[in-house]
């Protein structure tokens, strides 16, 4: 197993957060996942009154993993985010300003005829 | 090796074949209606789609696979290569974590800004709704220019009270006109009838002969004979007249004229006399102008 992201990195959405955190942190009790497994086999090995299982000895990466997958299943917007594949996403995103845009212009334009309407009414009213 | 694919067939996997299989059942589904089924279906699918959700699930069968292939004592050189894949694959896919974040983040921008103008859209319509109410509730151009047109000509005609309380208030400080005779009989367009109509009219001629009208029957004869004894007089000689005129003509009493000035009460009456030289008294300070009466 190899972190490739720094572990420092703090993401701002919780669910990807607890994800990343997940399977990124590591300490003395949330090791690496393969260096754990072949510990945990390395103890087998060496356990000659066969007290531990390979089950046993793993059941900490399956929890993580349990824990990843119900935090994902459980935030309907990290799933739609995570299913699209991350390179459409700027699309989405310049799409998404654009329709922001389309509607300021509307709204410029609604001020500008406003006040062509108003400004002479604004003339008039003036001593 | 034999036992390890029976188990990989017999383990249900998440598969982008299995995803397929949803996906089809539900374009089949939609056709038809839209159930809790199919939208637990859409909602699999999309699961599915993601792929550090699969390269868990994936993560988990292969490490299960290894687990039971070790406590048998048989491990599965082929499920631990799987799982070393599975983990480069896994950690691969969480390095695009930080960019999913930032796209989320920007996306939560982009939504809140959306939500923001949206607001503001709704509030001017809002706005512009209630203007288009007022406005709506102004009167039009030309209904004003019809009712200042319409106030302008009625102020235009005088009103005939008006008009004849301030020719009272003249009438008060003005005389007749020099131009206007007193004296002359005829209709000068008043609304009463003309001095010499009334001297004309049947009040007139009887009241020439109000003896007669008013006499009694045996009165009558007696009267006569006077009469016949006058006319005998005045044949007599025109020089003897012992006798008074019997012409009822010399008894009219005279038409009323106001000249300002009271008769003198009758002597008879001292009491009534005291009272009416009160009367008169306040009759000179009366102001006769009383614009009530009018």
């Amino acid at each position: 197993m190899s972190a490739q992201a720094s572990p420092a990195t703090e993401l701002q959405n919780p669910t990807l957060g607890q994800v990343y955190a997940t399977l990124t942190r590591h300490s003395a009790q949330q090791t690496e996942f393969i260096p754990h497994i072949f510990y945990a086999l390395h103890q087998l090995k060496n356990d000659n009154g066969h007290t531990n299982t390979f089950e046993t000895a793993t059941s900490n990466i399956r929890h993580r993993l349990k824990l990843c997958k119900a935090a994902i299943a459980g935030d309907a917007h990290a799933v739609e985010m995570l299913s699209r594949p991350c390179d459409e996403w700027p699309a989405v995103v310049c799409q998404k300003e654009q329709e922001i845009e389309a509607k300021k212009r509307v709204h410029r334009q609604l001020r500008q005829r406003v006040e062509e309407i108003a400004g002479p009414l604004d003339a008039a009213a003036a001593p | 090796m034999s036992a390890n694919q029976l188990s990989k067939a017999a383990t249900p996997k998440a598969t982008p074949l299995g995803a397929a299989q949803g996906a089809s059942s539900t374009s089949l589904h939609s056709f038809t209606s839209f159930q809790p089924q199919d939208a637990s279906h859409v909602e699999q699918n999309k699961l599915h789609s993601v792929a550090i959700y699969e390269d868990l699930c994936q993560y988990e069968e292969s490490l299960q696979r290894l687990v039971t292939s070790v406590d048998k004592f048989q491990p599965d050189l082929e499920a631990a290569q799987e799982l070393i894949e599975i983990d480069s694959k896994l950690y691969s896919n969480l390095a695009q974590l930080p960019k999913y974040d930032l796209i989320d983040s920007q996306l939560k921008k982009l939504e809140e800004e959306s939500k923001d103008i949206d607001e503001r859209t709704a509030k001017i319509l809002g706005i512009l709704g209630e203007c288009y109410n007022d406005l709506n509730s102004l009167p039009m151009v030309e209904q004003v220019e019809f009712e200042m047109a319409t106030m302008k000509k009625q102020k235009d005609k005088v009103n005939s009270s008006v008009l004849l309380e301030y020719a009272m208030k003249l009438s008060k400080f003005t005389r007749v006109p020099p131009t206007f005779n007193k004296d002359a009989i005829g209709p000068n367009n008043f609304i009463w009838p003309a001095e010499d109509a009334i001297r004309r009219g049947m009040l007139a001629m009887a009241s020439l002969k109000s003896k007669e009208l008013t006499s009694l029957p045996g009165q009558s004869d007696q009267e006569a004979e006077q009469a016949s004894a006058g006319k005998e007089a005045d044949t007599a000689g025109p020089g003897v007249s012992t006798l008074e005129p019997a012409n009822g003509g010399h008894n009219r009493r005279g038409s009323f004229e106001f000249t300002g000035i009271r008769k003198p009460p009758p002597a008879s009456d001292a009491d009534s006399s005291v009272v009416d030289d009160g009367d008169a008294s306040m009759d000179l300070d009366l102001n006769l102008f009383n614009p009530d009466e009018f």
